[in-house]
């Protein structure tokens, strides 16, 4: 196993604490709370506010991947005839189902209820369809329409559908759970959400400085609590003393790596499963990467104007997954401009269709945009069988090489 | 000025496309392998995507005013815009269908969307579409539809090459040239000697777009007697009513006709269907004919392979990248039929 | 010949027959043809019992190995082709068998096969051939209940076999013992295509790996990618190999171990179940007639 080789954080042993706790939680000590099994991209917040317990099978999927644990978790699913080609995530998902006894944790605990939003993928519909069989457990469905307006706005009557069917999953989570939705605690949780989600965005927007604060792993490791503690007073505290650490950084002029040479922008999930060893070989040649498109996807701020209903609506449509290809290719120009950067690395991951999709198509446009050169590593989030270090050395040698 | 727009999937609305003045053709893959389309999509994306693209790219498809995709699954998500980026003075546009099918506001969300597509048309083709040519189109396609539905209730009397050449053709055809069951089958000789074979399958999968499976169930003289793909039974299954407002009637068919897996009706409405083919045809088993890389079905496969288990009727799964290799899926569908004339 | 290079991928060609059958006094004499992508296997049955067989490499033309292949049985009895009554042919080329009067595929005749060879409590074969691998379930009466193909591609099989054996210069036949003699198993190669698990070989010579050290993480691939196709049936016991490769002990011993189930060892020549299958088979087609 590869060891980082970079600074650490002070707030890390906060973090781990924080989600050995959750998981911990979530296992046995839901202090009878129905467990809702919700994809990253669903309305959090109205399942918190009704006092149901949501756990994150995606983050679970990169747990896996991290611990090294995806590949026998896939292997099981395999077997039980699920391809090889589909979701690493969703695979070890379904494996864990089959098999908890030998996943990491003992698994994820049973779901009562299970609530899947299509705002990020086709695949979560699929895997809680899967998830549905298995546990008997009833599944809500939330469709976001997907948005191809060049502006990235909804289309009215995408927004309206999707705010029916949230005054319709507030029904059905009501049914299930027999309680009454509170408003109060509705808007209270949105605002310990939204607390959150800006101080993340503060600590993302601290790596403009030069040299930058974290590298693209420490953003991987410190979004865990936004997306799966999200709406949570130990969430929002969580965060306050992430800020408070990369401010005095910042203020420190502490860098992240040894010494930063290069600046890069990452594209895509995370390689979970050989997360140091990857970012090492950038390490190798001082480059950082000081933003990503990734862990900003759950940066995005409640849109707060009138009724709450419609800016949850507005919110979870327009998530990044949920957008054009256009609306990505000026993302990623605007990070790289903001962020002043050299570069940027697509991993174009096997697992994730709509994020991959169309890469080649936006280096080629953000590098005709901004002059900045792209490079594109195939590899996977979870399944560890599909990465070559050999060949992705190689590339990213030839790759540093022809930034110098 | 062009006449055609193309379109990759069947749930994109053909009769609005047709009242706008324009002939909908569906784009299908064809059998050489893609090397244009290698630069926009990746190599584990499916051939539809690749082979669609490939041919747009190479300007074979340069007599289409436009090209108009349906949301459906990831991968034609990213082709839409992809295919927007490649051809930007095209018109292309994607009618973002509900995937939730069974909400109760599916209904009036997608009558919205449709009118959306109906003003994209209008404003840039500087056309109208008026009721009147929706009702008309939406007739014409129903007797199509009608005359497939009649072809499969006599289609004992043809092979199953003849099955695919039919269904294969009536999509790339202006509507009105499929009025009957004779005019879908001309030039096509029914096939006498095929009524002596005894095993039936039901076909299940996204598209069929080349003939190798066909013909080795010919040589092998097993029958179709049912099919669950996109560009076959699914597509004519569920007519759109003639009364009351045309938009409204489209979407509700749209809603009612047989699941794409890439949509959500019930949890187990595809393994229902599935089952009443095989009964209500008396066929001996069911073979998945997939594409690689295709997640919804590779996502179905399990769940509809149970229910068969269950009910104690064989099954094979094919996957294949665009054309079926012939010695390796002959001796897999051999080998299946004598499995199931043993049984 | 001493400038001929060893090619260390050749196996041996052989034959055999029984020289106590008296085929004269059999009411049915019947044959099998397995013509597979690397050898072919013909087998003659007089009466139901194996008469004579020959196992030899499938040349450029099927008719013609098919046709040696059978030579080759007949050659030390005094049994001629036509006095045969029936032929069936499988196979690869089992359409290309000029003297067969039927066709079934292997994976019907591996089945028949492995019943006869292996008796009525066979519920799972697993067929390792020269081109592609097959997990096949089976009834008492060794009649096919499922059947599972890898997809086409070389890793697994027995013309993958040669080709490592070929690049280490091991002869194949010894592949499977040197594979087991190392200090420590290693690491399965990660590439489970052959053009990259050659790449990949090469790599680790170079890196100083021994050779047996490359053929036990070159088998123990191998192994698992079988492995994964014999879970998705779903094994029940009992358990046989047949084909070419059950012979290859590294790897048969690699399955065992995470398949968690031991397979049944032969007391005969694996690689002719799918030819007697057919033999058996072209007997049950005469019998019906």
């Amino acid at each position: 196993m590869s060891e980082r080789r970079y600074k650490k954080l002070k707030t890390a042993p906060q973090l781990k604490k924080l989600l050995e706790q959750h998981y911990l939680a979530a296992k046995y000590f839901h202090l009878g709370k129905p467990i809702a099994w919700v994809t990253s991209g669903a309305p959090v917040e109205i399942v918190r506010a009704l006092d149901i317990f949501p756990v994150y099978p995606e983050n679970y999927g990169a747990l896996c991947g991290a611990r090294g644990a995806s590949a026998a978790m896939c292997q099981v699913a395999e077997a039980r005839v699920y391809s090889p080609d589909l979701c690493a995530y969703a695979r070890s998902s379904v494996g864990m189902m089959s098999d908890a006894k030998h996943a990491p944790l003992g698994g994820l605990p049973r779901p009562d209820l299970l609530i899947t939003c299509g705002n990020i993928c086709g695949t979560v519909l699929k895997w809680y369809e899967a998830a549905a069989r298995h546990y008997h457990a009833p599944l809500f469905i939330l469709d976001t329409p997907f948005i191809h307006a060049d502006d990235g706005e909804p289309t009215a009557h995408a927004i309206a559908y999707v705010a029916a069917q949230l005054e319709e999953l507030i029904a059905f989570l009501e049914k299930q759970t027999r309680r009454k939705l509170s408003k109060e605690k509705l808007l209270a949780t949105a605002m310990l959400s939204s607390e959150a989600v800006s101080l993340w965005c503060d600590v993302r927007e601290f790596c403009r400085a030069r040299p930058s604060p974290l590298n693209a792993p420490d953003l991987f490791l410190n979004m865990a609590p936004i997306v799966t503690l999200r709406g949570t007073k130990e969430c929002a505290q969580f965060y306050r003393a992430l800020k408070e650490e990369i401010a005095e950084r910042v203020a420190r002029q502490v860098s992240a790596l040894p010494e930063e040479k290069y600046r890069l922008v990452w594209d895509n999930i995370a390689i979970w499963h050989h997360l140091y060893r990857f970012y090492n070989h950038f390490v190798d040649y001082g480059a950082c990467f000081v933003t990503d498109t990734y862990t900003g996807g759950w940066a995005m701020r409640m849109n707060d104007q009138g009724d709450p209903i419609h800016a949850f609506a507005r919110t979870y449509t327009q998530v990044f997954l949920n957008q054009s290809l256009r609306v990505r290719v000026r993302d990623m120009a605007d990070l790289i401009t903001r962020f002043d950067v050299d570069g940027f690395v697509m991993h174009s991951n096997r697992s994730c269709k709509p994020y991959s999709v169309g890469q080649y198509d936006i280096r080629r446009i953000v590098t005709e945009q901004t002059g900045k050169p792209g490079l594109v590593i195939e590899a996977d989030h979870s399944d560890p069988r599909s990465y070559d270090d050999e060949t992705i050395r190689a590339r990213i040698q030839t790759f540093m090489e022809g930034l110098r | 000025m062009k006449n055609k727009i193309g379109y990759l999937c069947t749930y994109v609305p053909e009769e609005i496309i047709h009242a706008a003045g324009f002939l909908p053709v569906r784009i299908a893959p064809s059998t050489t392998p893609p090397t244009r389309a290698d630069a926009h999509l990746q190599s584990y994306t499916c051939c539809l995507a690749r082979s669609c693209l490939d041919q747009a790219l190479a300007g074979r498809l340069n007599d289409l005013a436009g090209v108009v995709f349906a949301h459906t699954c990831d991968t034609m998500q990213g082709l839409a815009d992809i295919w927007r980026e490649s051809f930007p003075n095209l018109f292309v546009e994607t009618v973002v269908g509900p995937v939730a099918l069974n909400s109760p506001h599916a209904q009036k969300y997608l009558v919205a969307e449709l009118r959306r597509f109906v003003a994209a048309l209008e404003q840039h083709f500087d056309v109208r579409v008026t009721e009147d040519a929706l009702r008309a189109s939406i007739r014409i396609y129903n007797t199509r539809r009608r005359a497939l539905a009649d072809f499969y209730a006599r289609r004992a009397e043809f092979s199953a090459v003849q099955w695919f050449n039919v269904m294969n053709k009536a999509l790339t055809t202006p509507p009105e040239a499929i009025s009957d069951r004779r005019s879908a089958t001309s030039n096509q000789q029914s096939a006498i000697e095929n009524q002596k074979s005894k095993i039936g399958v039901v076909l299940v999968g996204a598209t069929i777009d080349e003939p190798t499976l066909p013909q080795i169930l010919d040589d092998l003289g097993a029958r179709i007697v049912a099919d669950d793909f996109c560009n076959g039974a699914r597509y004519f299954d569920t007519l759109v009513a003639e009364e009351g407002d045309p938009i409204e009637a489209i979407a509700a068919r749209e809603l009612t006709r047989a699941t794409c897996p890439c949509k959500h009706r019930a949890l187990d409405d595809r393994a229902e269907r599935l089952l009443k083919l095989v009964k209500d045809n008396r066929a001996d088993g069911v073979i998945f004919y997939h594409k690689k890389f295709c997640d919804p079905h590779a996502w179905d496969y399990p769940p509809l392979a149970a229910a068969l288990d269950r009910e104690k009727i064989p099954h094979l799964l094919l996957e294949v990248e665009q054309v079926a290799p012939v010695g390796q899926t002959r001796v897999r569908v051999e080998a299946f039929l004598e499995m199931l004339s043993e049984g | 010949m001493e400038n001929m290079p060893q090619e260390f991928w050749r196996w041996k060609e052989y034959n055999w027959h029984a020289p106590d059958i008296a085929w004269r006094n059999a009411k049915i004499i019947t044959a099998g043809v397995d013509v597979g992508s690397v050898s072919t296997q013909a087998v003659v049955m007089v009466d139901g019992k194996l008469f004579a067989y020959a196992n030899r490499r499938t040349g450029s033309s099927s008719p013609d190995s098919a046709r040696r292949a059978m030579d080759c049985a007949l050659e030390e009895t005094d049994l001629a082709l036509d006095k045969i009554h029936y032929v069936v042919g499988t196979g690869y080329g089992r359409v290309n068998v000029p003297f067969a009067h039927k066709t079934m595929t292997e994976i019907a005749c591996h089945a028949r096969g492995a019943n006869f060879l292996y008796g009525a409590s066979v519920r799972t074969v697993l067929d390792m051939g020269g081109q592609d691998c097959k997990a096949i379930k089976i009834d008492a009466q060794g009649k096919v209940v499922n059947f599972l193909m890898n997809d086409k591609c070389a890793a697994g099989t027995g013309r993958g076999l040669e080709v490592i054996a070929d690049l280490l210069q091991v002869p194949i036949e010894e592949m499977g013992e040197l594979s087991l003699r190392v200090e420590k198993e290693p690491e399965p190669v990660s590439s489970t295509c052959v053009v990259f698990a050659k790449s990949e070989a090469l790599g680790l010579l170079r890196k100083g790996w021994k050779k047996n050290d490359v053929l036990a993480a070159y088998s123990r691939a191998m192994a698992h990618r079988v492995a994964a196709l014999l879970k998705r049936i779903g094994i029940e016991k009992e358990f046989v190999i047949t084909g070419g490769i059950a012979k290859n002990s590294g790897i048969v011993t690699r399955l065992e171990k995470e398949l968690g189930i031991v397979a049944r060892k032969p007391d005969f020549d694996t690689q002719i179940a799918g030819a007697v299958g057919a033999a058996l088979i072209a007997k049950k087609m005469k019998d019906e007639r």
